[in-house]
C-alpha cells in the first residue's frame, strides 16, 4: 500500500484503471464458464441415462432367458462411447451378470454392489445405477460409470481462453488508460511542475496555465491568485528594502560625520583639559612664589618680634602666617589635582616606620582638633612595623582625614585607629579615621570624592576649603594599589578607611608611573622592582644596614646610595629581623655590639630562617671575632672604621647573585668589546655582543637588552644608521642607548642623536679605566632611569 | 662659620632667604643668575650652594651639571630648590648632581635641617 502511495498519480490513474477493467472481465469470464461447466454436467447426466435404458431394455430377453453372451454382447456396444469406462448387469437379486471394461473388453473386474438408482459425481468419474425392468417388474440393475476427460477439456480450454482475454484486454486497457488518465494527472502535474520552478527559482511572475473548469482549473486558479499576492507582496519588500539600504547609508554617512566631529571635539576637549593642567601647574608656580616671600617675611618678623620684645605684633604676624600657609594648601591641592589629571602625579616608595609618621601627623593636626573642642583618640596595634608606600602620600591622607573629621566635628570625639590586616594577597596596613560629626546623606557620599565638590555647596561657606583633599586622597591610596572608602549615617558622624598594602609591589601593578625616593641621592631601587623576582634589573637591589648608631647608618646609606643602592636601615636587631623578611635585602651589612639583640643573635636567627638564609650577610663591626662571624654563616667580615671602598667591593660581589639584566655591545673593535666585558659581567649584566650596526639589530631582533652600549663608526652599518632602525622598531623604542665612542662629534652628529640616546661617552687619548669606570656609572644610571621611564635630558660631553 | 652660596633670581626670596640665613649664624654670599653662581662659586668656594633651579641665563640644572664637572667645585655639596613641584623635577635635579632638593615655599627649618646634614657629611671627609 505504501508503495501505491509513493507512486505517481499518473501510473496510481493508470493502476487502478487496470485494476478495475481486469476484474471486471474476470468476474464475468469466471460467471460464464460456472454456469457452462454446470449445463455440461447435466447434459452427461441425461445422456448416460439414455444410454442406461437403452442397454437395459436390450438386455431384458438375456435377463428373462439368462443368456449371459446376449449381454455381454450388448454391453460391447458400449465401445462407441469413448467416455464410458466400465459396466455391469447385474441379476434381480444383485448378482454381476455381464461386465464391461473398455481397456480390456474379455478382463474382470470387481464391480461395486448395485446401488439406488440415480448418477452421481465422483472425484473423477460419473457414476449411474438403473433398474431393469420388465412390464414394471424388476428384472435386473444396469451400473455404468463414465469419466471426465470432456469436461477436463473443456475447463483447458476455457483457461486458455480466458488468459487470451484478459491479456489482450487488459493491454487495450494499458493503452487507454495511459492515454486517458492524462486528462486528470496533466493540470497536476503541470501545477507541481510549476510550483517547484516557483520555489527553486523564487520568480513569483510564473503563473500555471488553467485548461479547464473543474476542481483542478479552480486550484490552479488559486494557485495563481496566491502567486500573485506573493509577488507583490515581493515587490513592496524588495521597495523596502531597497529604501532601507538608502537610509542606512544616510544614517552611517551622518554618524560618520558626528564621529569625526566627536573625535575633534574630544581632541579638543582633552587638549584644553592638558592646557589647563599645565596652566594650573604654571600658575601654581607663580603663586607660590610670592607666597614663599609671604610666609618667610612674616615668619622672620615674629622673630625679629619676640627678639625686640614687641609681643603686640606677635598675634598679627601669627595670623599672616597661617593665612599664608592656609593659602599654600589651597594651592598645593589645586597643584595635586592637576598633576593627577595630566597623568603626571607619581609615586616616591620608601620604606618607613608607621609608628612615627602617625604620631607626626597626629601633633600636626592636634590644634585643628583642639580648635572645635573635639577629642583625639588613638588606637595603633602593638607593633605596627614598617610599610613600603609613598610617605608624604600615606602622611597627606592621613592628615586629611584627621583634619576633616576635625572641622566637621563639634565638641565630640575622633578616632584613629590603625592596625595589619594579613589577607590572601598579601599584609595591608588599615587606618580609620572615624568621628561624631555631622556625617553625610548617601547623596553627600556620592560627591564626596569629586574633585571641587564638598558634601554641599553651603558647606564651603561654613567649613572652608576646596572640597580636593578626598579627592586626592583617594587618588593617593589608588596609587599605591590601596583604597579610600567611607560610610556614614548624618547626624551620627562618618567613618574613613584607609586601606594600603605594607609593600609596594601592588601599587607597581596599578600605577605605569613611578619614581623612588631616598634620602640622599635618587633611587637605585629601581633595580630592584620591575614586579616580579624573575625580571629584576641587575640588582642593586635593596641592602638592609642593621646598626645601633645612626652616624654609622647615615655613612653607610651614604656610600652605599651614592653607587646606586637602595638602602633600608633598621636600628635594633629585633627590627632588622622584620626588615630582612618585608624587603628580601640582596644583602645585610650588620653590626655586632648593639642594644636588645646584639649581632651574633641576629646573625643566628638570620641564617635558622629558611627564607633569609640564602641572604649574604656582611658583619661591619669594631668587634675582631672573623671566625666567630664565620663560623655563625657571615659572608664577609669588615673590622670598623668603614672603608668604603672595602664595603663597596665586597656588596659588588653579590650583585650578580640576582637574576640580572641583558646588556648589548655594539662595536667592531674585539679589545673593547672585550674589557667591557669583563668589567660588566661581575657587575651582574648578561653581556652579548655584536660588531657592527647589522649583527646588532640581528640581536636585538633576537632578545631586546635592557640596555645597548653603541660605538658609531663601524664597518657595514654605523652607530647612526643602527640607532635610527633601532628606534624605528617596536621593541627598540625604549631600549636606552649609551654611545661610547672615539668620533669628534660635529653639530650634525650631535643632532642626530640628541633625545635617542643616553649619554655620549667619549674614547679618548686618557686611559682606558677612566672610561671604562664611566661606562659602569652610566649602564647604572640608564638602568635607573630606564625603569623609571622618565625623560633624561641628554648632556653630550 | 661655614659660607653659604644662594643662587636665585627672585630679589625678594633672594632677600628673605639671605637674611634668615644669615641669623643662624651662616656666612652668605649671593647670586642672581646661574652663570653668576658659577663664578661666585669658583670665586667663593662656599661650603655649601642652595640653587633655585629656574633661573634667567643658565638654569639650575646645568648650571649644577657644570659645578659638578669642575674640579675645583664638584666637592661642593648642592640642594637644588624649585617652585615647580612637577614630575621629574627631583630625578632632574638629581641628574644633574645635586646633593639635596627641597621644593619652595621653603619650611626653614626642614631645609636648615639639610644644610646642616650635609655640612656634616662634608666635614667627616
Amino acid at each position: 500500500m505504501r508503495l501505491f502511495q509513493d507512486l505517481s498519480i499518473k501510473r496510481k490513474l493508470t493502476a487502478i484503471i487496470m485494476v478495475i477493467s481486469t476484474v471486471a472481465l474476470l468476474l464475468s469470464c469466471v460467471a460464464f464458464i460456472t454456469y457452462d461447466l454446470l449445463m455440461l454436467r447435466q447434459t452427461m447426466k441425461r445422456d448416460l441415462s439414455v444410454l442406461a435404458g437403452i442397454i437395459g431394455s436390450n438386455s431384458t430377453a438375456a435377463l428373462a432367458f439368462d443368456d449371459q453372451n446376449a449381454a455381454r454382447e450388448t454391453l460391447s456396444a458400449l465401445s462407441a462411447e469413448p467416455h464410458v469406462v466400465s459396466a455391469c448387469v447385474y441379476t434381480r437379486n444383485g448378482k454381476p451378470f455381464a461386465k464391461y471394461l473398455r481397456e480390456d473388453p474379455k478382463g474382470e473386474f470387481l464391480p461395486p454392489p448395485p446401488g439406488a438408482d440415480g448418477s452421481q459425481f465422483e472425484v473423477d468419474h460419473l457414476v449411474l445405477f438403473q433398474r431393469i425392468r420388465l412390464d414394471g417388474e424388476p428384472l435386473g440393475t444396469v451400473y455404468i460409470q463414465s469419466d471426465l476427460k470432456e469436461m477436463e477439456a473443456r475447463l483447458r480450454r476455457y483457461s486458455l481462453i480466458l488468459l487470451i482475454i484478459v491479456s489482450g484486454s487488459s493491454l487495450v486497457a494499458y493503452l487507454l488508460a495511459a492515454r486517458l488518465q492524462g486528462v486528470i494527472s496533466l493540470p497536476i502535474l503541470h501545477l507541481a511542475q510549476t510550483a517547484k520552478v516557483v520555489s527553486s527559482e523564487k520568480d513569483y511572475s510564473i503563473r500555471a496555465v488553467k485548461k479547464s473548469q473543474d476542481e483542478i482549473g479552480t486550484l490552479i486558479e488559486s494557485f495563481n491568485e496566491m502567486l500573485e499576492q506573493i509577488h507583490i507582496r515581493d515587490e513592496e519588500l524588495q521597495r523596502h528594502r531597497e529604501h532601507l539600504e538608502e537610509v542606512v547609508f544616510a544614517r552611517t554617512n551622518q554618524l560618520k560625520a558626528t564621529n569625526a566631529q566627536l573625535t575633534v571635539a574630544k581632541e579638543k576637549a582633552e587638549q584644553a583639559n592638558r592646557s589647563k593642567s599645565e596652566f594650573l601647574a604654571n600658575m601654581s608656580h607663580e603663586l607660590r612664589t610670592p607666597l614663599n616671600a609671604v610666609i618667610g617675611y612674616s615668619e622672620m618678623l615674629q622673630e625679629t618680634a619676640q627678639e625686640a620684645d614687641h609681643q603686640e605684633f606677635l598675634p598679627d604676624l601669627k595670623k599672616i602666617h597661617s593665612a599664608g600657609k592656609h593659602l599654600l594648601g589651597l594651592i598645593n591641592d589645586i597643584l595635586d589635582l592637576s598633576k593627577i589629571e595630566a597623568g603626571r602625579m607619581q609615586l616616591y616608595l620608601e620604606w618607613f616606620e608607621l609608628r612615627p609618621m602617625i604620631d607626626d601627623v597626629i601633633g600636626t593636626v592636634q590644634p585643628l582638633v583642639d580648635k572645635n573642642n573635639n577629642r583625639l583618640e588613638v588606637a595603633c596595634e602593638q607593633d605596627l612595623g614598617w610599610m613600603q608606600a609613598d610617605h608624604t602620600k600615606t602622611r597627606q591622607v592621613l592628615y586629611n582625614l584627621l583634619s576633616n573629621a576635625s572641622k566637621f566635628t563639634e565638641r565630640g570625639t575622633i578616632w584613629l585607629v590603625a592596625n595589619l590586616l594579613q589577607r590572601d594577597d598579601g599584609q595591608w596596613v588599615q587606618f580609620r579615621v572615624h568621628d561624631t560629626g555631622i556625617g553625610m546623606s548617601r547623596e553627600q557620599i556620592d560627591k564626596l570624592f569629586q574633585p571641587f565638590t564638598q558634601a554641599d555647596s553651603s558647606t564651603t561657606r561654613k567649613y572652608g576649603g576646596t572640597g580636593l583633599g578626598l579627592a586626592i586622597s583617594r587618588h593617593f591610596c589608588r596609587m599605591m594599589g590601596g583604597e579610600l572608602q567611607v560610610e556614614s549615617v548624618p547626624g551620627e558622624g562618618s567613618t574613613f578607611t584607609v586601606l594600603l598594602p605594607a609593600r609596594e609591589a601592588k601599587a607597581e601593578r596599578s600605577e605605569g608611573k613611578i619614581a623612588n625616593q631616598e634620602n640622599g641621592k635618587a633611587g637605585a631601587s629601581e633595580f630592584a622592582r620591575g614586579g616580579s623576582t624573575e625580571d629584576r634589573k641587575p640588582g642593586i637591589g635593596p641592602v638592609l644596614v642593621i646598626d645601633d648608631d645612626p652616624t654609622v647608618r647615615e655613612l653607610v646609606r651614604h656610600v652605599l646610595s651614592k653607587e646606586g643602592y637602595q638602602v633600608v636601615e633598621a636600628s635594633e636587631g629585633g627590627e632588622g629581623l622584620l626588615l630582612a623578611r618585608a624587603a628580601q635585602p640582596m644583602a645585610i651589612v650588620l653590626d655586632v655590639l648593639m642594644r636588645g639583640i646584639d649581632g651574633w643573635e641576629v646573625l643566628s636567627q638570620l641564617k635558622a630562617d629558611e627564607e633569609l638564609a640564602e641572604i649574604p650577610v656582611i658583619m661591619l663591626t669594631i668587634v675582631d671575632e672573623r671566625n666567630r662571624g664565620y663560623l655563625l654563616g657571615a659572608s664577609d667580615y669588615l673590622v670598623k672604621p668603614i672603608e668604603p671602598d672595602r664595603l663597596l667591593r665586597v656588596l659588588r660581589k653579590y650583585q650578580g647573585i640576582k637574576p640580572s639584566g641583558q646588556l648589548l655591545i655594539v662595536e667592531d673593535d674585539s679589545l673593547t668589546r672585550e674589557m667591557m666585558r669583563r668589567i660588566l659581567e661581575p657587575m651582574g649584566w648578561k653581556v652579548r655582543e655584536a660588531c657592527n650596526g647589522r649583527e646588532g639589530l640581528e640581536r636585538v631582533a633576537e632578545s631586546a637588552p635592557d640596555l645597548i652600549l653603541l660605538d658609531l663608526v663601524m664597518p657595514e652599518m654605523d652607530g647612526f644608521e643602527f640607532l635610527s632602525r633601532l628606534r624605528q622598531e617596536r621593541d627598540g623604542r625604549s631600549i636606552p642607548v649609551v654611545v661610547v665612542t672615539g668620533k669628534d662629534l660635529s653639530e650634525a652628529d650631535r643632532l642626530r642623536l640628541n633625545g635617542s640616546v643616553e649619554k655620549v661617552l667619549k674614547k679618548g687619548a686618557e686611559n682606558r679605566e677612566h672610561l671604562l669606570r664611566e661606562v659602569c656609572e652610566w649602564v647604572r644610571n640608564c638602568a635607573r632611569t630606564a625603569v623609571q621611564g622618565s625623560e633624561v635630558e641628554v648632556p653630550l660631553v | 662659620m661655614c659660607k653659604i652660596l644662594l643662587v636665585e633670581d627672585n630679589e625678594m626670596n633672594r632677600d628673605m632667604l639671605s637674611r634668615r640665613l644669615k641669623r643662624q649664624g651662616y656666612e652668605v654670599v649671593v647670586a642672581a643668575d646661574g652663570q653668576q653662581g658659577l663664578l661666585m662659586a669658583e670665586a667663593e668656594s662656599p661650603a655649601l650652594i642652595l640653587m633655585d633651579m629656574s633661573l634667567p641665563e643658565l638654569d639650575g640644572w646645568e648650571a649644577t651639571r657644570r659645578l659638578k664637572a669642575s674640579k675645583s667645585t664638584q666637592h661642593i655639596p648642592v640642594i637644588a630648590l624649585t617652585a615647580h613641584a612637577m614630575v621629574d623635577d627631583r630625578e632632574k635635579a638629581y641628574a644633574a648632581g645635586c646633593d639635596d632638593y627641597d621644593t619652595k615655599p621653603v619650611e626653614f627649618q626642614r631645609l636648615l635641617a639639610k644644610i646642616n646634614t650635609l655640612l656634616v657629611q662634608e666635614g667627616a671627609r
